[in-house]
């Protein structure tokens, strides 16, 4: 197909295209009363969310405990009570960061170049953001389960294994849009 | 509602249906499906919409519906590209009464571009459309002449795809 034949074929598309423009409106409507968010405002709205709830988790560890008993020496005590203090801070911090990260993705404002870069950045510290609290997060439910008696070993257990699991797919996920977005740009840059 | 807030969503619903056919049409050569192709539209729409407070009208109001759509689709397109679903696609799209070789140069002409990486497809869809290229490179973030230079080499790779 000549340069010229791929113009003409791309102006062809307005009229097919055409057909679409009345679904516009009705996204239009929905989107001016508010039914419809982005998917980057519905992160930002849980991560504050999860801002204001996880101190919250500090109170109730220390109590459940005190409940549950714990069956250890006092090395491991402090072990544990130091892991409940990093796994509840880091995430935390993890998710207020996020907040302000978001921040920094400006589409409206950006070139493609920038956005993409952008993009690219918040990517990447999700990414870390939640693979760090996942290892932080196994380590912790590994000393508390073997802490406390083997009911609750099980439970830990299983649970480590299933937020393994659970991390590992994101993180594999979160690795290949990342590798994408920044084959993209490599090669635009090897260009320049 | 207050003025301002009038204002805004007459903006918003005047913007929408003089540029719908152009946001329809950058969604649809980054789109690898219709729900693919549903999504971008209504990210892209939404980001026009929290954008119009910001734009000061610096630039044209083309041009800054250019660069929202664009952004939009090249951060946050994500699905890898199955060309199976473009049939669902371009059934949705292409009307019924078009020829069955109008509808295969169609589909041949989005294939060739969906090709390039998503920074020079949107070189290319730009040039399409023929924006001056001083806007080019204002949306893209580069010089005139890195415009002009970037452009020739995506259409060398478009030509030698074409043919081969």
């Amino acid at each position: 197909m000549e340069l010229d034949e791929l113009k003409n074929k791309w102006k062809a598309l307005d009229e097919h295209i055409k057909s679409q423009d009345n679904k516009i409106q009705h996204l239009t409507d929905q989107i001016i009363a508010g039914k419809v968010k982005s998917p980057l405002d519905t992160l930002r709205r849980h991560c504050i969310i999860a801002a204001i709830f996880v101190p919250f988790m500090l109170p109730f560890f220390f109590w459940a405990y005190d409940f549950v008993g714990l069956t250890c020496g006092e090395s491991q005590k402090l072990l544990l009570y130091t892991l409940t203090w990093l796994f509840v801070g880091f995430t935390f911090v993890r998710e207020v960061y996020f907040v302000f990260d978001l921040k920094g993705i400006n589409i409206s404002k950006a070139t493609a170049v920038e956005s993409l870069q952008q993009t690219i950045r918040f990517r990447n510290h999700y990414k870390w953001g939640v693979t760090i609290d996942l290892i932080i997060g196994i380590v912790f439910l590994a000393v508390a389960f073997t802490s406390m008696n083997q009911m609750f070993m099980f439970g830990g257990i299983v649970g480590g294994i299933i937020g393994s699991l659970v991390g590992i797919k994101m993180y594999r996920f979160y690795n290949r849009t990342i590798n994408n977005l920044e084959s993209a740009l490599r090669e635009w840059n090897e260009e320049s | 509602m207050k003025v301002n807030e009038a204002q805004k969503r007459e903006q918003f619903e005047q913007c929408t249906a003089q540029y719908s056919t152009l946001i329809n049409k950058i969604c649809y050569m980054y789109a690898s499906d219709m729900d693919n192709f549903n999504d971008l539209r209504q990210e892209v729409l939404i980001n026009v919409w929290q954008g119009l407070e910001g734009f000061e009208n610096r630039a044209k109001l083309s041009t800054w519906i250019y660069r929202v759509s664009l952004n939009t689709c090249i951060s946050f397109t994500n699905k890898e590209r199955k060309y199976s679903s473009h049939d669902e696609l371009s059934d949705n799209i292409y009307s019924y009464d078009d020829s069955q070789e109008h509808m295969r140069q169609l589909k041949e002409m989005y294939q060739l571009i969906d090709r390039l990486n998503r920074l020079d497809k949107a070189l290319i869809l730009l040039w399409l459309d023929e924006v001056p290229y001083e806007e080019i490179g204002s949306i893209m973030g580069i010089s005139r002449n890195n415009v002009a230079s970037r452009l020739r080499r995506a259409k060398e790779k478009l030509t030698l795809m074409a043919n081969s």
